[in-house]
C-alpha cells in the first residue's frame, strides 16, 4: 500500500483547525494558512512526529501487515560475525523472520525453526549423538534451527549461515517531508496531529476530542487493523 | 534432495515418523529432527532384540567372520546378538557346521567325540574345542547370528517395524506397558 501523502494531511489538518486563509473553503495547499496562531512548520512537525509515531506502532506489532513495509526483504541482514554465534542487528520489534543455508555450498536459504538454546549447543557438539550427523553437513536434518534471544540481541543456530529480517522505521525525511505510514493510517496522522497542535488557549475540548479518537486509532493499529475510520470532527457548540 | 523409501536415512526418518505419528492424530509440531536421531540407535537395538528374540529371528541375520585364537574368540562382532541356540558356526572354508555345546563346563571337561569340533558361549565371546580334543583351535570361521544394524542395514520389511519401535520411544509408556512389553521379550 501507498504511503500516506503528507499534502493530503497536512491539508485535513488545517482543515480541521479551521485555519486555512479565509478566502477558501478547504485549504488548497500544506502552506494555506491563514490563521495567525499556526504556521506551516509546525503542522509539518506534527504530521511528521505522527508519522513516527505509526510506524513505530507497526514496526513493534508483530502480525500487523503494514509491518511488512518495513522489513527489506531484498537485503536481509547476514549475520557471520563468529560462527554460531551472531549479534542481531538494530531493529525495532521483534526480529520477522530467520534464514538458514545448511551447508556452505548450499544456494537455498530455508526458513528456521525455533528451539531450545540447549539443543541447539547439543547438536553442534555433538554429531556422535545423532548418528554422527554434522549440523552443516549437506543435507543434515539437524541444520536449520536457532535460538534466539531478543533480550540480549543474541541469535545462535545449526547450519553453515543465518540472516535475519528486521523490521525499521526506514528513512526519516523531515524537510519534504516524506512519509511512511501506509495511507489506511492517514485518520490516525490527522487526529494525531490535531492533538499534538493543541496550545495554550485554544478550546480544551478540541485536544481531548482528538486526543481521544488518536488513542482509539492507536489502539486498532497495535491490534493489526487493516483500515482505520475517518476522523470525526469536533461539532462546534454554539456559543 | 530426492528421498529414497528403499532405505532408511537420516533424512528419511524424521519424514517418515512424522507423517505416521501426525496420521495417528499426534501432536507433531514440535517433534525436532534432532530429538528423533538421538533415539536412533536405542530403536535400532530395541527392534533388533525383539526380532532376535522373535519368531521371525532368521529375518534380521548376517555373517560374522571371526578367526579364534588358542581356541577362543573374545568378540564375535560389532552388533552381534548371539543365541547359541539359533545361531550358527561353520567353517569359511568349506562350510562344515560346529557343534554347539550349551555348557562352557561340558565342553572342557566332559568326554565328547573326537570326530567334531565343539564350541560353547564365554562371556561375549565363543570357547572352542578341536576335533582331536585339543582346545589349540585357529581356524577362521563363519558366524550367522542375529544383530543389530546400522540405520542403513535395515531390510525394507522391517521399515515399518523400526518406525513403531521408534515411536513408542517418542512417547514415555506407562509404567505397566513397560512391564509387560519386557516380560514378553523375555518369554520370546
Amino acid at each position: 500500500m501507498a504511503a500516506a501523502d503528507y499534502i493530503v494531511v497536512a491539508k485535513q489538518v488545517i482543515s480541521l483547525l479551521n485555519a486555512q486563509a479565509v478566502t477558501t473553503a478547504y485549504p488548497t495547499s500544506a502552506t494555506d494558512i491563514g490563521d495567525d496562531r499556526r504556521n506551516a512548520d509546525e503542522i509539518k512537525e506534527a504530521v511528521v512526529e505522527s508519522d513516527l509515531e505509526a510506524r513505530l506502532a507497526i514496526c513493534e506489532t508483530p502480525g500487523n501487515g503494514f509491518r511488512n513495509l518495513f522489513i527489506d526483504s531484498a537485503s536481509p541482514v547476514l549475520l557471520l560475525n563468529v560462527p554460531q554465534a551472531g549479534r542481531l542487528p538494530e531493529r525495532v520489534g521483534p526480529v520477522s523472520r530467520v534464514e538458514i543455508k545448511v551447508n556452505a555450498a548450499d544456494t537455498v536459504w530455508i526458513a528456521g525453526e525455533q528451539c531450545p538454546l540447549n539443543e541447539v549447543q547439543e547438536m553442534i557438539a555433538n554429531p556422535d549423538a545423532y548418528q554422527n550427523t554434522a549440523h552443516d553437513a549437506i543435507n543434515s536434518p539437524l541444520g536449520g534451527y536457532y535460538y534466539i534471544d531478543e533480550m540480549s540481541d543474541f541469535i545462535t543456530w545449526t547450519g553453515n549461515a543465518v540472516r535475519v529480517y528486521v523490521a525499521t522505521l526506514g528513512t526519516i525525511d523531515r524537510t519534504t517531508p516524506l512519509l511512511r505510514t501506509p495511507d489506511a493510517y492517514s485518520p490516525f496522522l490527522v487526529a494525531r496531529s490535531l492533538a499534538r497542535l493543541y496550545k495554550h488557549g485554544d478550546n480544551s475540548a478540541f485536544i481531548e476530542w482528538y486526543d481521544r479518537q488518536a488513542r482509539e486509532l492507536m489502539a486498532m493499529i497495535r491490534l493489526g487493523a487493516r483500515v482505520l475510520p475517518q476522523v470525526e470532527p469536533l461539532i462546534r457548540q454554539a456559543a | 534432495m530426492t528421498l529414497s523409501a528403499s532405505t532408511l536415512t537420516k533424512q528419511t526418518v524424521p519424514i517418515l515418523l512424522r507423517a505416521q505419528l501426525s496420521s495417528r492424530g499426534a501432536d507433531v509440531a514440535n517433534l525436532r529432527n534432532n530429538r528423533i536421531l538421538a533415539l536412533v540407535d536405542t530403536t535400532l537395538e530395541t527392534m533388533a532384540y525383539r526380532i532376535a528374540r522373535g519368531g521371525d529371528y532368521q529375518g534380521l541375520r548376517k555373517d560374522f567372520s571371526v578367526t579364534p585364537v588358542a581356541g577362543f574368540t573374545p568378540t564375535i562382532g560389532t552388533g552381534a546378538i548371539f543365541d547359541i541356540a539359533r545361531s550358527q558356526v561353520r567353517f569359511t572354508a568349506g562350510g562344515a557346521v560346529l557343534t554347539p555345546i550349551d555348557s562352557l563346563l561340558t565342553l572342557t571337561q566332559a568326554t565328547l567325540p573326537d570326530d567334531q569340533t565343539y564350541y560353547a558361549q564365554e562371556g561375549t565371546g565363543l570357547r572352542f574345542r578341536d576335533a582331536d580334543g585339543t582346545v589349540t583351535f585357529a581356524s577362521p570361521l563363519t558366524i550367522t547370528t542375529n544383530f543389530i544394524p546400522l540405520l542403513s542395514e535395515v531390510p525394507v520389511e522391517y521399515h515399518g517395524l523400526f518406525l513403531d519401535t521408534l515411536a513408542g520411544l517418542m512417547s514415555e509408556p506407562r509404567p505397566e506397558m513397560r512391564a509387560q512389553e519386557m516380560s514378553e521379550v523375555g518369554r520370546a
